[in-house]
């Protein structure tokens, strides 16, 4: 039996889906942490091809893109993410099952996506954030320096696509939101959010 | 809401590339399979609901196309060795070898034995990662490696 994990687990890896001893073996072989990275790294330019499969096939709603859906996949891939491209950085996101979940809506020109943690934001992209936390009552939206950019009372048992909207700039530098919810007894869960931007003449 | 195909080209299109490279001796049958099974995924992909069953579900249908390439090839020019697809990941050998017995086979062997023989050694599974991609049992995946061992001794003895 090899010491490596399958091909498989690797590419459920560069997916954000991998099992906990997955990603223990990654943070410590560098062959396979050469396949995750190179495989979430390459973008291929979309074909003609593909371009033709978009508007016939399409269900309205598709769990990648559409609708309202707990994003601890996602959010687990920006952990790959921020491992592997962002290596000066140590991930802040942990999540355990029935933990709160945060999905980033993504808006650029007519599309409206679900951020999966790999897509790299463009300047003029607006961002929407929707919470799903079932035991916490309020949401606070912090940006770097833990300046609070929304602040509201989350609804009992609920999802809530937070109504504010922010404007991706042309800075260099990933956008970094911070979200901070807190349950009746005053306890709080936090995660920080690391989008990548792809900025004109930068890799970043 | 518009649904963007592109995305998801960026998003998988590798993963599914890297698969078929490893699995397909000719470059462009590799590419041709990759292609099918991006376009399956498309189409099916209201029902998978999460990246595990995305990424289970490409292995499934990607080896399986592949599987009926082999024997479609097998069945055309038996013995023929088509250009080798560039392969640059470790045990690039191993893999190599595999892709040439699976391509000796093919024709007399049953899919699903085929199918595992890729999942093993091309791809690295383990018999549990196997019955969870082919949709079976961990047993039938023992018969199957089994089935298939024999047979590949056989085959030896008889070379």
């Amino acid at each position: 039996m090899s010491e490596h994990p399958s091909y498989l687990e690797l590419d459920r890896a560069a997916l954000g889906a991998e099992a906990a001893s997955a990603r223990a073996h990654l943070a410590r072989c560098e062959r396979c942490r050469h396949y995750v990275e190179r495989l979430a790294r390459h973008e291929p330019r979309p074909p003609a091809w593909v371009r033709e499969l978009a508007p016939s096939r399409s269900p309205r709603r598709a769990w990648w893109f559409g609708g309202s859906f707990a994003l601890v996949a996602a959010a687990a891939v920006a952990v790959v993410l921020l491992v592997f491209v962002r290596r000066d950085r140590e991930p802040s996101y942990t999540t355990v099952k029935g933990a709160p979940s945060i999905a980033v809506h993504v808006k650029r020109g007519d599309d409206v996506f679900i951020w999966d943690g790999v897509e790299r934001l463009m300047p003029g992209d607006r961002l929407r954030l929707e919470v799903a936390a079932r035991d916490h009552r309020r949401v606070q939206v912090l940006t770097a320096g833990d300046v609070s950019l929304f602040d509201a009372p989350l609804p009992a048992g609920g999802s809530l696509l937070l109504p504010a909207a922010w404007e991706v700039d042309a800075q260099p530098g990933a956008e970094t939101l911070t979200v901070v919810l807190t349950d009746a007894r005053g306890g709080t869960w936090r995660t920080t959010l690391t989008l990548a931007k792809q900025i004109e003449g930068s890799d970043r | 809401m518009a649904v963007d195909v592109e995305h998801a080209y960026r998003r998988y299109f590798p993963i599914i590339r890297a698969k078929c490279a490893r699995m397909l001796r000719d470059p462009a049958e590799a590419q041709d399979v990759a292609q099918e099974t991006f376009t399956r995924l498309w189409s099916d992909r209201a029902r998978l609901r999460d990246a595990d069953a995305i990424a289970t579900w490409i292995y499934r249908t990607s080896t399986r196309l592949a599987v009926d390439r082999y024997r479609h090839t097998s069945r055309l020019d038996e013995g023929a060795v088509a250009d080798e697809v560039e392969d640059t990941e470790p045990d690039a050998a191993h893999r190599l070898e595999t892709r040439r017995m699976l391509a000796r086979i093919a024709e007399r062997v049953p899919a699903d034995e085929l199918e595992v023989a890729i999942l093993a050694r091309i791809d690295g599974l383990a018999q549990d990662e196997i019955a969870r991609v082919l949709g079976c049992s961990d047993r039938t995946v023992r018969r199957l490696v089994k089935k298939l061992e024999t047979r590949l001794c056989r085959l030896k003895e008889s070379a």
